[in-house]
C-alpha cells in the first residue's frame, strides 16, 4: 500500500528534479548593487565605444539576468537614449534629449562578464 | 545534539536577516566574510597550495572553457575518471566534453544550460568520444572554444568578446587521429541519479567514484578562497554543475571535495570545499553517476 501511494510521488518527484536546467540563465533583481555595478560599466563601456557626440543612459530596464559562467554574466535588455550631455563636456545633469531625432531611444542587449576573484569586468556582448 | 543544531539554525537564521548588502566586487565582501567567523575564507588571487596528491588521482580538471557548458564538462570529467577507475588504472583517457556539449540535442541548451542527468543518459545510449582540452591534440575531437586571460602578462591569450553559440555536432575525428569516430565511442552501461542522501553519495564515491552534482552559486561563492564553503551573503546567481571526488571534515565541519572548472586561479588551485550532510546549497539533490561499460 505504502509502495503504491509512495512510488507515483516518488516518481513525480525525480521527474521535478531532473528537470532542472543547470548553467541557464535566471532572472535578477535590479535593486541587487551588484546587478547595478554591471549595468554602470555596461553603459559606460558602451559610451566609451560609441561614436555619438552625445552620451546616453539607460531609460528603461526590460529584463535583467544572471548566469553562472566561470563566474557571472549579467544580461541586460535595456532601452537606451542619447541625452542633452556631449561626451567631451564636464559633468553635468543628463537627461534624455529634447530634440527626438537626437534622442532615438533603442532597445539594447549587453552581457557583462564578471570574475571578482581576478577583478575583471568586461563588456562581452553590445548589441544596440 | 538537538539544542546545538537549534542553536546552528537560529544563528544561521541571524545572519540571513542580519547580513548588510555589500558588492561582491569590493573588498568589502571579502573583509566581511572574513570577519564572519564562518568555515571558510574569501580572496582575490593566490596560489601555491599543494593539490598534487588530488591530482595523481585518476582524472584532471579545472581548466574549463568560459561558457556555461559546465554539465558537459563536470560529466565528462567524471565519466574519464569512472573508466580509469573501472579498468584499474589501466585506461586513461579524456571524454570529450565537446562531444557531449554538441551532439546530445536531449541534454538541454548547448551552451544555454543543460540537464546533468540527460547527459549520462546520453553516454548510456549513444557514447562518447575521447577529447582533451582546446588545442591540446589529444584523442577524437578536443575542445574548439579557446581559453582566454584576463591578466595582459598571463600565459592564454587575452579575453575578447564571446557569443553563446554552441559549436556544431561534427560526427568525425580531428585530422591524423586515426580512429573513427564511431570506433572511438566509449559507452556507459548504466547511468542513475544518487539519492540526495549523504551516506549513500559517500558510498557511491567510495565504490564507483567521482560523481557530477549541480547547486546553486550565491555571489559570495565567487570570492571562495579556502576552508569549507557556507553560503554568507549575496544573491543567488544561478546554477552550476561540478564534480564531487571525496568528502572529509575540516576543524569539525564535515565538507564535500570538489573540482570547479574556473581554472586554477579560482579558490583552492580551482578545488573547493563545501558543507556536507545538510543539502546545503542543494549540492546533495542533484547528484548524477554511471557506470562504463
Amino acid at each position: 500500500m505504502l509502495v503504491k501511494v509512495v512510488a507515483p510521488l516518488l516518481a513525480v518527484f525525480l521527474a521535478v528534479t531532473s528537470s532542472d536546467l543547470v548553467g541557464a540563465p535566471v532572472n535578477a533583481d535590479l535593486n541587487n548593487p551588484e546587478v547595478q555595478e554591471a549595468l554602470r560599466f555596461a553603459v559606460a563601456q558602451y559610451n566609451s565605444e560609441s561614436n555619438s557626440v552625445y552620451i546616453s543612459h539607460v531609460i528603461k530596464v526590460i529584463s535583467v539576468q544572471t548566469q553562472v559562467v566561470a563566474g557571472v554574466k549579467y544580461i541586460f535588455t535595456i532601452e537606451m537614449a542619447q541625452t542633452n550631455c556631449k561626451k567631451e563636456e564636464a559633468e553635468q545633469i543628463c537627461t534624455v534629449n529634447s530634440d527626438p531625432a537626437i534622442a532615438q531611444p533603442h532597445e539594447c542587449k549587453f552581457a557583462v562578464w564578471s570574475q571578482p576573484w581576478q577583478s575583471s569586468m568586461q563588456l562581452i556582448e553590445n548589441t544596440c | 545534539m538537538k539544542c546545538l543544531f537549534l542553536l546552528s539554525l537560529v544563528s544561521a537564521l541571524a545572519v540571513c536577516w542580519a547580513r548588510p548588502h555589500l558588492r561582491a566586487l569590493s573588498h568589502e565582501l571579502v573583509n566581511y566574510i572574513n570577519k564572519a567567523n564562518t568555515t571558510w575564507t574569501a580572496g582575490h588571487n593566490f596560489g601555491n597550495v599543494d593539490y598534487s596528491y588530488v591530482k595523481q588521482l585518476c582524472g584532471t580538471m579545472l581548466k574549463g572553457p568560459k561558457l556555461p557548458v559546465m554539465w558537459a564538462f563536470g560529466a565528462a570529467e567524471a565519466i574519464s575518471d569512472r573508466i580509469c577507475i573501472h579498468s584499474n588504472g589501466k585506461v586513461s583517457l579524456e571524454i570529450s566534453s565537446e562531444d557531449l556539449l554538441t551532439c546530445c540535442s536531449e541534454c538541454g541548451m548547448g551552451c544555454n544550460g543543460g540537464y546533468p542527468s540527460a547527459a549520462w543518459n546520453f553516454w548510456t545510449e549513444q557514447g562518447l568520444v575521447t577529447g582533451g582540452l582546446y588545442n591540446s591534440h589529444i584523442g577524437c575531437r578536443p575542445y574548439t572554444i579557446e581559453p582566454c586571460e584576463h591578466h595582459t602578462n598571463g600565459s592564454r591569450p587575452p579575453c575578447t568578446g564571446e557569443g553563446g553559440d554552441t559549436p556544431n555536432c561534427d560526427k568525425k575525428c580531428e585530422p591524423g587521429y586515426g580512429v573513427s569516430y564511431m570506433q572511438d565511442k566509449h559507452f556507459g552501461k548504466q547511468a542513475y541519479r544518487v539519492p540526495a542522501d549523504e551516506t549513500q553519495i559517500m558510498t557511491e564515491l567510495y565504490k564507483n567514484g567521482p560523481v557530477e552534482g549541480a547547486f546553486s552559486v550565491y555571489e559570495d561563492f565567487l570570492m571562495y578562497k579556502s576552508g569549507v564553503y557556507k553560503h554568507v551573503t549575496g544573491a543567488e546567481v544561478g546554477g552550476h554543475a561540478i564534480k564531487i571526488l571525496g568528502w572529509g571534515e575540516e576543524n569539525g565541519t564535515p565538507y564535500w571535495l570538489a573540482a570547479n572548472s574556473w581554472n586554477t586561479d579560482w579558490g583552492d588551485n580551482g578545488y573547493f570545499k563545501i558543507l556536507r550532510g545538510e543539502d546545503h546549497c542543494g549540492i546533495e539533490s542533484e547528484i548524477v553517476a554511471g557506470i562504463p561499460k
